[in-house]
């Protein structure tokens, strides 16, 4: 049997490799904060509806809706991803230390992070400024304009409809 | 077969190949830090990534470049000199294994955060290292199955959680994942091919789900791994299936993954204990 030759071989890397392995299931029952490199590989386990709303987000370029079909799926996920990242982050942020900070509290070591460091030195103009020049990198045109809203979208009878006004969220050279 | 000298220094090499081939994927895809020059970092619960948090090494990230450059530099060449080291039987590789190791766990989580891409999937950066901190071949036998064991666990479990939660039960999982995975696309270009193939698959649910049945069970058929070696060369075949369909349809890249490979190809060799 592996475990025993193994343990037989080295006691310290088999009894490793058994706590990672108990580490892991105890990570993955308890299904809260993970421990790198021990993570939750749910790979879209949970349950998703045709009839679910989803939030998307509406980009005008230049006055000119951009069509995500031109770039790749890396491109589009810096696209998207960056900015609803960004958008995340301000209230995922704050959450994420307070969570941690209990854990470490209930461990016994409170006051140990440090909460400047954990929240983005950044304002919306900032943010703006590098999303233009990355969009700029991506779509290979001067951005003179650029508006952004998100709306609310659910699948109905064989399409996306949206069940919601769109929201402005930024506006770069634009007035309107 | 018998595992010689020469398997483990094959096995450095396909380590080392697949590393530059993702590097160079990187690099064209802007996915390293002096490349995408960060502006700010979204948390997660992640405990160790907290305490990488904690030193502010993100702010030094966002605000140096040098940084940047100096962590994509390192990234690139620890891998090179680890595998370098060990073929030539180098002492130094034990140290430079747990190094890289440690190391690709810092930089992955920071630019997991700093970034859109996932930490998950670059476990494999994280973990293969470790298999070179052996100079033997008992060591590296032990080390290659020890990897393998725990790469079927990962894979093992994204099955298990679907029947955990149900949703492979889901006869609208599928569609309803391509929703949530391409909706903004969608929208943004409703009449291009991949929009509307995206639809029929939403459309037809019973087509999709058969799809997503497909993918648990590719998932699921890893348990075979825990108790024989036998099917480990048709597992890799799977899996290779698994990314492709996976990164056609969801647009999801799972490749990082592939110096797995090379422990499922490598654990056929047994060695006399």
């Amino acid at each position: 049997m592996f475990i025993k030759q193994f343990y037989k071989h080295s006691k310290i890397n088999c009894l490793s490799l058994a706590f990672f392995i108990l580490l892991y299931c105890f990570i993955n029952l308890k299904q809260g904060i993970v421990l790198a490199p021990i993570f939750q590989y749910g790979m879209y386990s949970g349950k998703f509806y045709l009839n679910d709303t989803h939030s998307v987000y509406k980009i005008f370029i230049n006055d000119k809706p951009l069509d995500l079909s031109k770039f790749s799926f890396e491109k589009n996920d810096k696209i998207i991803g960056s900015l609803s990242n960004y958008i995340k982050a301000k209230s995922i942020n704050p959450q994420t230390f307070k969570t941690v900070n209990n854990i470490l509290s209930k461990l016994g070591i409170s006051n140990f992070l440090q909460e400047t460091v954990f929240s983005n030195n950044i304002s919306d103009n900032d943010f703006l400024n590098w999303y233009k020049i990355l969009l700029e990198k991506i779509i290979g045109e001067k951005l003179i304009s650029l508006k952004i809203f998100s709306q609310k979208i659910m699948w109905h009878k064989g399409q996306l409809i949206t069940i919601s006004l769109p929201l402005k969220l930024y506006t770069i050279g634009t007035n309107n | 077969m018998v595992l010689t000298i020469k398997n483990t220094k094959q096995f450095a090499i396909f380590y080392l190949f697949c590393f530059l081939l993702y590097y160079a994927w990187a690099f064209y895809c802007n996915l390293l830090f002096s490349l995408t020059k960060p502006v700010y970092f979204l948390n997660k619960l992640d405990l160790s990534l907290n305490l990488i948090l904690n030193t502010g090494l993100q702010h030094a990230i966002i605000h140096h470049k040098w940084v940047c450059i100096l962590l994509d530099i390192t990234y690139f060449f620890l891998p090179v000199i680890l595998v370098f080291a060990y073929v030539n039987n180098k002492q130094i590789h034990k140290s430079f294994a747990l190094f890289t190791a440690f190391f690709n766990v810092v930089y992955c989580l920071l630019f997991s955060t700093l970034s859109v891409i996932s930490v998950e999937v670059y476990i494999a950066w994280m973990l293969v290292p470790l298999i070179f901190y052996s100079n033997t071949l008992k060591g590296f036998y032990f080390s290659i199955q020890s990897i393998r064991i725990l790469f079927v666990i990962f894979f093992l479990s994204a099955a298990l959680w679907k029947l955990f939660t149900g949703s492979v039960f889901n006869k609208e999982q599928f569609s309803a994942i391509l929703i949530v995975q391409h909706c903004n696309y969608i929208v943004s270009s409703s009449t291009n091919y991949f929009s509307n193939f995206i639809m029929y698959l939403i459309n037809n649910s019973g087509f999709s789900y058969i799809i997503f049945l497909a993918g648990f069970f590719i998932e699921f058929s890893f348990i075979l791994a825990l108790f024989t070696k036998k099917f480990d060369k048709f597992l890799g075949y799977i899996f290779i299936l698994f990314l492709i369909v996976d990164y056609m349809l969801l647009g999801i890249n799972y490749f990082y993954w592939l110096p797995f490979l090379g422990c499922l190809y490598f654990s056929k060799h047994s060695i006399d204990i």
